[in-house]
């Protein structure tokens, strides 16, 4: 890494920090007076400040995950969504949901989430092995892609079946709520999504590698079959955490990396921490603009990423093609 | 060095390459000709260990797929004949892709590691494309870049599909004299893969030839650049041109050839 990429790294990390306190004092009830009432005050700040770092989390997550199965997929469409990791994970998440395990206790959720994600990943590695081998990424991503559309159908299914009330806490969840239930629960979370970015990093060089294909990789040195499966586990642990804290938030896993691709490069040793971080603002910036936008009312933090995220995309591809 | 012992290989049900057998010495410079579909790509890829064929491939005396990666990365280069140019990376990022079997999994690359980037490119003169994104350059340049990432690996074998496909008669003499001289003075072994019979006769020792996945002659350039020989392979009528002061032998195809 260059002196100047540092520089750029710490940069990104002091506006993260800023933007988590700007979000921590910023809601629809702005900040009640500290002479009026202290335990309101500090549970206000309490509750932001559990908002802010989920936001955090979350965005890093599904940015990182995204960043990893571009490279692996050599997709820029690629993200959680298209091998159906957040599909499996939401099925997973919504029948922990709908079955009230979620009351017993919250690692139920994470637990939920990870399984499905983890089996919806091992079916897609299964199909695509029989399709002609799991290093062609046009195999996984059409498993991937049929995968995700039959368990979107089977959220549906669950949703039918639901009682009114667990209806509209699903619903809600779908559109991305950044309001986590307890310290316990993003704690859980929080911890193997920091671990997985940092394995993930550990795994730069590979990374860097599979840029060439994997055919090239091979020829560099890496266990191509073993590095796939390891980056694809790895990815899908992070979303499915990421899953089971916020519900369904698009568009971060696939224009924060593709934007900081496009920008610095794409060695992994700088774009991984950048895109993490980078995936962590976008997210939060994008949770003060729900929350600020139309007070009292509060949109949903998946609705504002789609709404920014997806015409500034569409922008970039047009300059692209212009250029 | 490397011993291929009755290699045969199929995609799907065509057969690709047919009982193949080759020993390839230590230091050898050698072009693998012969016209389009003839093995020559799949026979770098076998020895590459990215195929795995029926028969064995021996590097030092080891099973070539047995080599974990990274030392087979450290022993044996290869040069691909195309390389996506929509790779975000800067040159000097992408020649240091040749050194991933040693790099660390955090922190920086150590001194030896720049070193080799740096003197690989000072090499193949791409120094000046160090800050450039790989994209912006051209096909030319990127060849370069590619041969620089196989030189800075220091492997003891260098594999190249077509490598100077892409580069103009200077660049192409250069690289050519470039190879010679790593194989000279380091002892580097050379496997090209060549559609460019006069160079192939100009620059290498020993030219294998091939069709459709035969072994038709194996030699020095002289017995195997022969009318006659190439007449076979190719399936046209050739003219074979001695040039002055020891410069090989310039192809020519005559005119009436038939185009299948």
């Amino acid at each position: 890494m260059t002196k100047h990429e540092l520089k750029m790294l710490t940069l990104m990390a002091f506006v993260a920090v800023f933007t988590l306190f700007i979000s921590i004092l910023c809601g629809p009830a702005g900040l009640p007076s500290l002479r009026n009432d202290l335990s309101a005050w500090s549970a206000l700040l309490e509750l932001r400040a559990m908002r802010s770092i989920t936001g955090f989390v979350v965005g890093a997550a599904l940015a990182a995950a995204g960043c990893v199965l571009q490279t692996i997929l050599r997709n820029p469409l690629a993200e959680p969504y298209i091998l159906g990791i957040s599909s499996g994970a939401s099925v997973g998440t919504a029948l922990v949901m709908t079955t009230g395990l979620a009351m017993a206790t919250p690692l139920l959720l994470p637990l939920g989430s990870f399984a499905c994600s983890l089996l919806t990943i091992l079916l897609i590695m299964a199909v695509a092995r029989r399709a002609g081998g799991i290093d062609i990424p046009r195999n996984l991503i059409l498993t991937g892609i049929v995968t995700g559309s039959v368990l979107s159908s089977l959220l549906m299914l669950i949703i039918t079946f639901s009682r009114t009330h667990t209806i509209r806490s699903i619903t809600w969840w779908m559109l991305g709520n950044l309001q986590c239930v307890s310290w316990e629960l993003l704690l859980i979370c929080a911890l193997p999504v920091i671990l997985g970015i940092l394995l993930l990093i550990a795994e730069a060089k590979t990374l860097n590698a599979m840029l060439l294909g994997t055919e090239n990789a091979h020829n560099l040195g890496i266990n191509t079959h073993r590095s796939i499966l390891k980056l694809t586990g790895i990815a899908t642990l992070i979303t499915a955490c990421a899953v089971a804290l916020s519900g369904i938030i698009g568009f971060s896993g696939l224009i924060v990396p593709h934007i900081m691709r496009r920008r610095i490069g794409a060695n992994h040793r700088y774009l991984l921490p950048m895109t993490a971080l980078g995936g962590g603002v976008f997210l939060v910036v994008c949770d003060i603009i729900g929350r600020i936008a139309v007070p009292p009312h509060e949109i949903p933090v998946g609705v504002i990423t789609a709404l920014t995220g997806g015409p500034f995309f569409l922008y970039l591809m047009t300059k692209r093609n212009q250029h | 060095m490397i011993d291929l012992k009755n290699i045969s290989l199929s995609y799907d049900s065509k057969k690709v390459l047919h009982n193949i057998s080759l020993k390839i010495n230590e230091g050898e410079l050698i072009a693998v000709i012969g016209p389009n579909g003839a093995g020559k790509t799949t026979l770098l890829r076998v020895i590459a260990g990215a195929l795995k064929p029926k028969g064995t491939v021996l590097l030092l005396g080891r099973k070539v797929h047995r080599i974990p990666g990274a030392e087979r990365a450290a022993l044996l280069a290869m040069v691909p004949q195309n390389i996506d140019p929509d790779i975000p990376l800067t040159g000097y990022d992408f020649v240091m892709l040749g050194r991933t079997h040693c790099l660390p999994r955090f922190g920086v690359p150590a001194h030896d590691d720049i070193e080799a980037v740096l003197e690989a490119m000072r090499r193949t003169g791409t120094l000046e494309l160090k800050t450039r994104f790989f994209k912006e350059m051209s096909g030319g340049e990127r060849q370069r870049l590619a041969l620089a990432m196989a030189f800075a690996a220091r492997p003891r074998v260098i594999l190249l599909d077509e490598a100077t496909a892409h580069l103009d008669l200077h660049h192409r003499a250069a690289i050519m004299s470039l190879l010679r001289e790593m194989n000279r003075v380091k002892g580097v072994t050379v496997i090209m893969a060549a559609h460019d019979l006069t160079l192939a006769g100009r620059y290498f020792n020993r030219l294998i030839l091939l069709k459709e996945g035969h072994l038709l002659q194996d030699g020095p350039p002289r017995s195997v650049l022969n009318a006659q020989i190439l007449e076979e392979a190719y399936g046209c009528a050739v003219r074979v041109i001695e040039l002055p002061d020891n410069l090989g032998s310039a192809i020519a195809p005559l005119e009436n050839s038939e185009i299948i």
